[in-house]
């Protein structure tokens, strides 16, 4: 397995910053310098140390650039679910600070955290959004930060491709990679890349490039002292021999690194089991028993160490996730006051609005008020003029009519002559057509029996003259004993059932409409209803007279119901006599 | 020979009043009022018929039928007046009056209620007494058959002997309890019954749904 030590120093001569930075900084370097030496548990101390200088719970770069390293160093612990995890809360607080640098990286190492965890599919999703987020321009040298290069995202791609049975896209991927770090200079790159050739060949079963590109890896690694990766081309050399003597030529030549050179302890168990399957081909038992040994030895070292200092570390990361999950749930709880407090805000809002809104109907009430009182006066000033106009035409005009008849009578009765009689006489019949017809209007006007009779009776009479002269047929209906109303309400109430029966006889086409009236202790019923043809009560709002039916209902505080359809309407108001104004 | 006498507070009415009976030796306006203060004050007790119109400033003859024929129990009144709804008339026939006249009478027909009134026989125009027969018979027959229902009182007389509530009859026909009470109080007053019972046993007793 390709390893990546991706890191820039971060230098700090050129930050000219706050006591507090120089404390974060300080042991950062010190953390990345123990990991570039191997010294995982020593870095690790270091890493701890710049935590306490620099809170994790804040979201800044500082803090992601400590996620990812310690996302790497789980790594190197093998921890590789807690190296996800770190990964992920870089990956947040990156997303949210939108630095593209920083998302990269935390992207690339919840990738191979996740490619140790056997999880290929979600590591391939996680280096495809490092590479997504991967900035163009080149990042400036001077940030904190174990920045991730490109070309180990591609290679460490290609590698995911493979394992998910991609050989083709892993060999285009890696070539990008191999390009790439050719152009950077970045030298653990390539031989990264050239081992990864060689793993695609094997697969694709084309042995002699796998071997040549084995080699080339181990040449390169070499002349730039990455022995680990030497180590594993070795190891990948020894799987690839022929014969036994050419595997063991290559496994002794492994073995002389390891003793020459310090190297990482994963890369030594990787180097053994690899030599295993190709001693095992071989069966060289000899060589297989040795190596067997050497793995056990191996894994005895890291179960003591995990024993002792990565049980240490990990509970102690685990205590501080407890602390951390503390935090967030005293986070939340302080969200949720604030949220209270902005429901309680918000309440006292609608709050002021609702009182707002009251004072503001009250206002609208107060006019509504005052335009009744006006439509009161102009009904009052309308129904006495009328009423004068009546009186004049009833008792002067027709007084006036009278007596012109009287003395076209006395002047008829004189003449013998018939042929001037007869002219007379006309005369006197066209003078009582005339008191016919200004008896009616003067009726119309106002029927004096309102005052005289009271309303109800009015209507009746009313009622019994359309009968005679209209070919409806007019039921009119009384019950109980009338209670006398003031005068306005009477003339009113008589004015607005008038008008309900000529709708009725002017629109209807009814063959009989009925008209009853309850009367009761406290209220009146008025029912008027037809036969006809109905009409729709919401598109005849102020049609058919029926505003001004609304408007004397509303001076009398009574309501309207109306139903109407095919086979005729109905009309129905109820008067509170107690809420009359007398 | 017959006196009259006539309140009018139009006096070009009593002008023509008296120029249609200016022919009739029988007859003699004798006394012209245009108030009913001084009617009532002046009148002469010689007077035997009395020609009364029912507007006047200052009062209403139709209730001052009554005070006449208290201080001339013997006095004949004839209403001359321009009103035709049967109301007035029947109002002033019940207070006394024996004879209705509109102001346009022909002399003809006012002399006939003037010799009929004296004989105590009661008078009206050939077209108001027709329009009384009328009325008469149409309130015969309301009075007579049974009330009509509205459409809206047969759905909730339907749904009270079905034994709903008001507030389900309300819910039904979508109009609030108040105006579902209104109806049940009509129907009480409509069938002359005491109570809902008496609804139920009226409605199916007539087969009213």
């Amino acid at each position: 397995m390709n390893v990546i030590r991706c890191l820039f120093f971060a230098l700090l001569f050129g930050w000219p910053t706050l006591q507090a930075q120089t404390q974060v900084r300080e042991p950062y370097n010190q953390a990345i310098q123990n990991l570039e030496a191997d010294r995982i548990s020593k870095a690790q101390s270091y890493l701890d140390q710049a935590k306490e200088a620099h809170s994790t719970d804040r979201v800044d770069t500082t803090a992601c650039a400590i996620h990812n390293l310690q996302s790497e160093l789980f790594y190197y612990m093998g921890l590789f679910q807690f190296g996800a995890h770190e990964a992920e809360k870089s990956i947040d607080k990156s997303l949210h600070l939108k630095d593209s640098i920083l998302i990269a990286t935390a992207y690339f190492f919840q990738g191979i955290n996740r490619f140790e965890l056997q999880n290929f599919q979600s590591c391939e999703n996680a280096l495809v959004q490092s590479l997504r987020f991967y900035p163009q321009k080149k990042v400036h040298p001077n940030r904190m930060g174990n920045s991730v290069l490109k070309e180990y995202i591609l290679n460490n791609l290609a590698q995911t491709k493979l394992k998910l049975n991609q050989a083709e896209s892993a060999l285009a991927i890696n070539r990008q990679a191999y390009e790439l770090a050719f152009q950077n200079g970045s030298k653990r790159a390539i031989s990264n890349s050239e081992q990864t050739f060689g793993e695609i060949y094997k697969v694709k079963g084309q042995l002699d490039s796998s071997r040549y590109y084995f080699e080339k890896s181990i040449h390169s690694a070499m002349s730039n002292f990455y022995y680990d990766v030497a180590l594993v081309g070795h190891a990948y050399l020894t799987l690839l021999s022929r014969n036994a003597e050419s595997a063991i030529k290559n496994y002794n030549q492994g073995i002389s690194l390891i003793t020459r050179y310090p190297i990482n302890d994963f890369y030594t168990r990787y180097f053994y089991t690899l030599v295993l399957q190709s001693f095992k081909k071989f069966e060289l038992h000899e060589y297989i028993i040795l190596t067997q040994e050497k793995i056990i030895v191996l894994d005895d070292k890291a179960r003591l160490f995990a024993n002792s200092s990565i049980q240490e570390i990990s509970e102690q990361y685990l205590d501080k996730e407890k602390k951390l999950f503390k935090a967030e749930t005293e986070k939340l709880r302080r969200q949720r006051n604030i949220t209270l407090l902005l429901v309680f805000s918000a309440l006292l809002c609608v709050l002021v609005m609702t009182l707002a809104i009251v004072m503001i109907k009250r206002r609208n009430k107060a006019e509504k008020q005052q335009e009744l009182i006006r439509f009161e006066s102009l009904l009052s000033g309308q129904e006495n003029e009328r009423k004068r106009i009546a009186e004049e035409l009833h008792d002067g005009l027709m007084g006036d009519l009278s007596a012109i008849k009287h003395h076209l009578s006395r002047l008829k009765e004189k003449e013998s002559d018939t042929e001037k009689s007869i002219p007379l006489q006309k005369t006197m019949e066209m003078v009582d057509q005339v008191c016919a017809q200004t008896r009616e209007i003067s009726h119309n006007l106002m029927p004096a029996s309102i005052a005289e009779f009271g309303w109800i009776e009015a209507l009746r009479q009313y009622c019994y003259k359309l009968n005679d002269s209209q070919p409806i047929s007019i039921d009119f209906q009384p019950y109980g004993q009338p209670t006398i109303l003031p005068q306005k309400a009477e003339t009113t109430l008589y004015r607005i059932v008038q008008e309900l029966i000529n709708n009725g006889i002017k629109h209807s086409e009814a063959h009989s409409i009925l008209v009853q009236i309850n009367s009761h202790e406290n209220e009146i019923c008025i029912t008027v209803e037809d036969d006809g043809k109905g009409f729709d009560p919401a598109k005849v709002p102020s049609g058919l007279g029926l505003k001004n039916i609304r408007s004397r209902l509303h001076v009398l505080s009574a309501e309207m119901e109306i139903q109407s359809s095919q086979s005729g309407s109905f009309f129905q108001i109820i008067v509170d006599i107690n809420r009359l104004k007398t | 020979m017959i006196n009259l006498a006539i309140i009018e507070d139009h006096t070009i009415v009593i002008e023509g009043i008296k120029t249609l009976l200016i022919e009739e030796t029988d007859m003699q306006l004798i006394q012209t009022f245009t108030k009913m203060e001084q009617a009532l004050n002046d009148l002469n007790s010689s007077i035997d018929i009395l020609l009364l119109d029912i507007n006047l400033p200052d009062g209403n003859g139709i209730s001052a039928c009554k005070t006449f024929l208290k201080k001339f129990p013997n006095l004949k009144i004839i209403a001359l007046t321009n009103y035709e709804e049967s109301s007035f008339i029947k109002q002033i026939m019940q207070n006394g009056a024996l004879g209705y006249l509109l102001k346009n009478t022909e002399r003809k027909e006012l002399v006939e209620a003037i010799h009929s009134v004296l004989k105590n026989q009661r008078y009206l125009p050939e077209g108001i007494a027709q329009k009384l027969i009328n009325e008469s018979i149409g309130q015969v027959n309301s009075s007579y058959f049974l009330p009509k229902l509205t459409s809206r009182e047969k759905e909730i007389l339907h749904l009270i002997v079905q034994e709903f509530t008001t507030g389900e009859i309300a819910q039904r026909l979508f109009i609030t309890p108040k105006t579902v009470e209104s109806h049940r109080s009509n129907l009480i007053q409509k069938l002359g019954v005491k109570n809902t019972a008496g609804l139920v046993r009226v409605a199916l007793e007539k087969g009213l749904i």
